[in-house]
């Protein structure tokens, strides 16, 4: 056993040596006076320790005497935490202010006006006229107006029952040559209209 | 005869009995009495030397044992019992310390002994003394707590087995390796300083 490996005269003979070395940790030992004052300064601590349990303990016994002291205690500090809650003003978004690190200073050579090179032409924003606005409008107006007479125009073509009617219509609708009609695309608004009531006219 | 006198022939049990039953200002002084030196000394020991840290251990031992001696039923030895308060109290301060410290126990001790010891307060320790506390201090924990139990306090195996929870086998093997580190530290030094004291007287 690793027990019996130690050798008892070793180890009296080293417990002798070291005893010889004195005792350690033994300088600036405390008198008589530190070990009478030990005495008054740990009474003192147990007492007001105990003060300070006596305190909490009459406070938990006149709570738990009755329970209207302990709902109001309750209800008084539940109020007092909503208050706090409530009048504490809320934080002001905070903005981080980034420095913005300064720039280095590009270093600018000097060029005679004539030495740069003309790329390209100086591109101009064209201004934008007010009559060109009210032109593009009133074209928008008679193309709508176009549309709604050649419709029209159309219908009552289509609608004809009368044959003569009909034939008469188409020519008024044709400009009277067969060969070559009119187109009524090509036709503008007074002219669509003059040949709309040429043909309201026929009916 | 006072009620002092009268219980201070009275045993360890018994005064934990007088305690229980209410006499517990002269009861606890007498106990405090008997035990404050040999607890202060252990803590002092145990803090390598600080005696500001080793009077916090004792006295936060001592509130502890006023507060807990009703519960105390003597299946150990009332000194045994406390020896043991006391020694949690010491884990419980060297942890705090490695939490806002940072460094092990021994570095702890060091640091406080060496920033508390003033110049000439060193030079009055003899350097026997002060080599065995180095040596003490290089030993494990356990090691060392064994250690001092055995050698300065003179403990039996069985109560130092009650107190840190090691079989007797254990703490056998634990002193005879603390005893003889401390052996071949302090060997190994006196060479070195034997060394030392040569080439000076040579030069």
């Amino acid at each position: 056993m690793k027990e019996e490996i130690y050798n008892e005269k070793e180890l009296t003979a080293l417990e002798e040596k070291i005893r010889a070395m004195g005792i350690p940790y033994s300088a600036n030992e405390p008198d008589e006076r530190y070990f009478a004052n030990f005495r008054v300064r740990l009474m003192e601590r147990i007492e007001a320790k105990q003060e300070r349990k006596n305190i909490l303990a009459s406070v938990w016994s006149w709570l738990s005497l009755s329970p209207i002291r302990s709902l109001s205690l309750g209800a008084g500090l539940a109020a007092v935490v909503i208050a706090v809650l409530l009048i504490r003003p809320t934080p002001q978004p905070q903005v981080a202010t980034v420095e913005q690190a300064p720039q280095e200073a590009v270093p600018v050579l000097p060029v005679a006006p004539q030495e740069i090179p003309q790329l390209t032409a100086p591109v101009t924003a064209k201004p934008v006229h007010k009559a060109d606005k009210t032109y593009a409008a009133s074209n928008k107006q008679n193309a709508d107006k176009n549309l709604a007479l050649k419709s029209r125009l159309n219908k009552i073509v289509n609608t004809a029952e009368d044959p003569e009617d009909l034939a008469m219509m188409r020519a008024a609708v044709s400009g009277g040559d067969s060969a070559d009609p009119i187109d009524l695309e090509s036709l503008s608004t007074p002219e669509l209209e003059s040949v709309l009531s040429a043909v309201e006219s026929m009916k | 005869m006072d009620l002092r006198t009268e219980y201070s022939i009275l045993s360890d049990e018994e005064l934990a009995v007088k305690f229980r039953e209410g006499e517990r200002r002269v009861s606890f002084t007498i106990i405090v009495e008997r035990y404050q030196k040999r607890i202060y000394y252990s803590a002092r020991k145990l803090v390598n030397g600080d005696h500001d840290e080793a009077d916090e251990i004792a006295q936060e031992t001592f509130v502890k044992v006023y507060e807990a001696l009703d519960s105390f039923r003597g299946d150990a030895k009332l000194y045994t019992w406390i020896y043991r308060i006391m020694m949690n109290a010491v884990i419980y301060k060297s942890r705090r310390k490695k939490v806002r410290k940072n460094v092990g126990l021994d570095e702890v001790g060091e640091t406080l002994e060496s920033e508390d010891r003033s110049p000439h307060e060193s030079m009055e320790r003899t350097e026997m003394t002060s080599m065995i506390e180095e040596a003490i201090g290089t030993l494990p924990d356990k090691q060392r707590e064994v250690f001092l139990l055995r050698f300065y306090d003179e403990m039996p195996y069985e109560e130092i087995s009650q107190i840190l929870g090691t079989s007797v086998g254990g703490l056998k093997a634990n002193y005879f390796h603390a005893v003889k580190k401390i052996g071949d530290y302090v060997k190994r030094k006196g060479d070195v300083n034997l060394e030392l004291l040569i080439s000076r007287t040579d030069s």
